[in-house]
């Protein structure tokens, strides 16, 4: 009995032992590999406190006839991917691109007639906020979103502004660069901008609500393909491909982490 | 026989009947690749829930006309197991070819139908632009107002028409930025309106009937409207061009472009000189300056038409200056 005792006793030890060296190896290895685990969380299908980045998503450009509106596009930020036209009407998208260039942006909603999806049981919205990406931590309160269609656009800063918006156009290359080909440029605002008279101005950056009540940040990075810096952006520069950060909180949040 | 054995032999008999039942017959299976639910979830305030027909192998769906749905967005629950063959899509509730194809784990496959059924609160109509006395006057590029009972205010579900006299032939009008309205008519019923911003600029003159399909009824004026063209006008805007330099002008809304046989613009001493026609459209006219055209400020712009009165407007400001 008392072998017994002794035998399970070393064993104990020898294991605990064990134990210890392997959480020791487990531990430097996660330091070397700097593994920091992202505080995602999936509640029916969706993924919210992961930010997710849209390269490129491409729409409808004529710059033959720049000032005709463009069929608009949908975009869900729930399933990551584009929204087929005839879904207007129906709460599978969250973001809509239509007006001059498809270049405004709006939620969907239902109630609203200016929007997209009236007639159909959106419950979205959106504003803009002078502040960048990161430091949008706090979700506003459901009356400051905005229901309309082609809300957020074109800012004040720069030509034909219509409040704060996501991206400057410098209409005659005048305001960010000069020069021929800095002329008609759209500049994304999802990180502070360098103005010519020496004014810095602050980021934007989106908050949406979506159809279905859940919330999302955006920073609008570029409108123009595979450039993503000022210093890449001309006036010939393919155009519109959005590139876009995102994160989602779910219904009910007051913060985005 | 004696009497007092009835009760035996009768108990017996009741016991044979009921062993000679033993054998159980199950209910055939029910199959495993059915739609058990069809729900439409883009209604405001609550959902709409189809019929399901196991029989005739269809679901049919009513829409009252007021929740103004232009396609529904089905959720639908299947057996355990079983999986749509397809994707879908929200539905136009003016479609007629949906098939549902519903494939079980076994393989086997159920098609169903869908019926979409708009129920609209009366026939639909057209309110008469023209009478039998007086025939309406409308032109290309033009807003263009239709009244009915369209049984909404979204011009998307409407589809308008005007069609050729002539040959009978259709051409669509899409809706404009301006949504339509509500009032009320003559017989103190309310109407709708669609407000067009620009009537097609191609259509070609003459008589055309009014067509309009709302949630597939469709209807027709009686009485046409005329098509007609009116004196091009060019809306100005100021200016400031080098020599060579190619730009457009748009028309005044109601008016189109045809026949154009010079464009020119005057100096302060009243010289016209001609600049270089593109090809223009209906509505839009393309310009360039010539290379080694005189600098300077201009002060007029004249349009010659070959069968128009010939334009000529003042500039705000129309400036060349060099390369």
């Amino acid at each position: 009995m008392n072998y017994l005792y002794l035998k399970l006793k070393q064993a104990s030890r020898l294991l605990a032992t064990a134990g210890i060296i392997a959480s020791m190896l487990v531990v430097s290895c996660s330091k070397e590999n700097e593994v920091i685990p992202e505080p995602s969380e999936e509640i029916a299908g969706v993924t919210f406190y992961k930010m997710f980045r849209v390269e490129n998503y491409a729409v409808e450009t004529d710059d033959n006839n720049p000032t005709v509106p463009k069929t608009a596009v949908y975009y869900s930020l729930e399933e990551g991917k584009d929204v087929a036209l005839v879904n207007a009407k129906t709460t599978r998208w969250d973001i809509a691109f239509n007006g001059l260039y498809n270049s405004f942006i709006s939620g969907n909603n239902g109630k609203n007639e200016t929007n997209s999806g009236f007639g159909s049981n959106g419950i979205g919205g959106v504003i803009i906020v002078q502040k960048p990406y990161d430091e949008v931590v706090e979700i506003p309160a459901d009356t400051e979103f905005k229901t309309g269609g082609g809300l957020i656009g074109t800012d004040d800063a720069g030509s034909f502004g219509q409040g704060t918006g996501w991206y400057l156009y410098d209409f005659g290359g005048s305001v960010v660069a000069t020069g021929a080909d800095k002329q008609h440029v759209a500049y994304a605002l999802g990180n502070p901008l360098k103005l010519l008279n020496g004014t810095i101005l602050p980021a934007r950056t989106i908050i949406v609500r979506t159809a279905k009540g859940n919330y999302a940040k955006i920073k609008m990075i570029s409108c123009y393909k595979n450039a993503l810096t000022p210093d890449l952006w001309f006036k010939n520069t393919p155009h519109m491909y959005f590139t876009f950060e995102y994160t989602l909180a779910p219904k009910g949040s007051l913060k985005f982490k | 026989m004696n009497l007092k054995s009835v009760p035996f032999f009768t108990g017996m008999l009741l016991l044979a009947v009921l062993f000679s039942c033993k054998e159980i017959v199950d209910l055939p299976e029910e199959p495993n690749n059915r739609i058990i639910e069809y729900k439409v979830t883009n209604v405001q305030d609550t959902a709409i829930y189809g019929a399901i027909d196991e029989i005739e192998k269809s679901i049919t769906v009513y829409i009252p006309f007021y929740y103004n749905l232009v396609v529904i967005d089905p959720e639908i629950k299947l057996s355990a197991g079983a999986k749509l063959q397809e994707p879908i899509d929200a539905i136009e509730v003016t479609r007629t070819d949906v098939v549902y194809k519903v494939r079980a784990a076994d393989g086997n496959v159920a098609s169903y139908k869908l019926k979409i059924v708009v129920q609209n609160a009366g026939d639909l109509y057209v309110k008469e632009l023209s009478t039998t006395a007086n025939i309406a006057v409308y032109y290309p590029n033009a807003q263009f107002v239709v009244y009915g009972n369209f049984f909404t205010k979204d011009p998307a579900v409407v589809d308008i028409w005007l069609v050729s006299k002539k040959n009978a032939k259709e051409f669509p009008i899409k809706y404009g930025v301006a949504h339509g309205g509500s009032s009320l008519d003559d017989k103190g019923i309310v109407s709708y309106s669609v407000n067009y911003d620009n009537l097609l600029p191609s259509l070609d003159s003459g008589l055309y009937d009014i067509k309009v399909k709302v949630f597939g009824q469709t209807a027709q004026s009686k009485f046409p409207v005329r098509i007609s063209y009116k004196q091009p006008d060019i809306a100005m805007v100021g200016r400031d061009l080098k020599q060579g330099e190619s730009f457009t002008y748009n028309v005044v809304p109601g008016t189109v472009l045809t026949g154009i046989k010079s464009v020119a613009v005057a100096d302060e001493k009243g010289v016209f000189r001609n600049l270089i026609l593109g090809e223009y459209t209906r509505t839009q006219l393309l310009l360039q300056v010539p290379g080694d055209f005189p600098t300077g400020e201009y002060l007029q712009l004249r349009i010659e038409f070959d069968n128009w009165t010939t334009v000529i407007k003042n500039f705000i400001i129309f400036k060349v200056s060099s390369k």
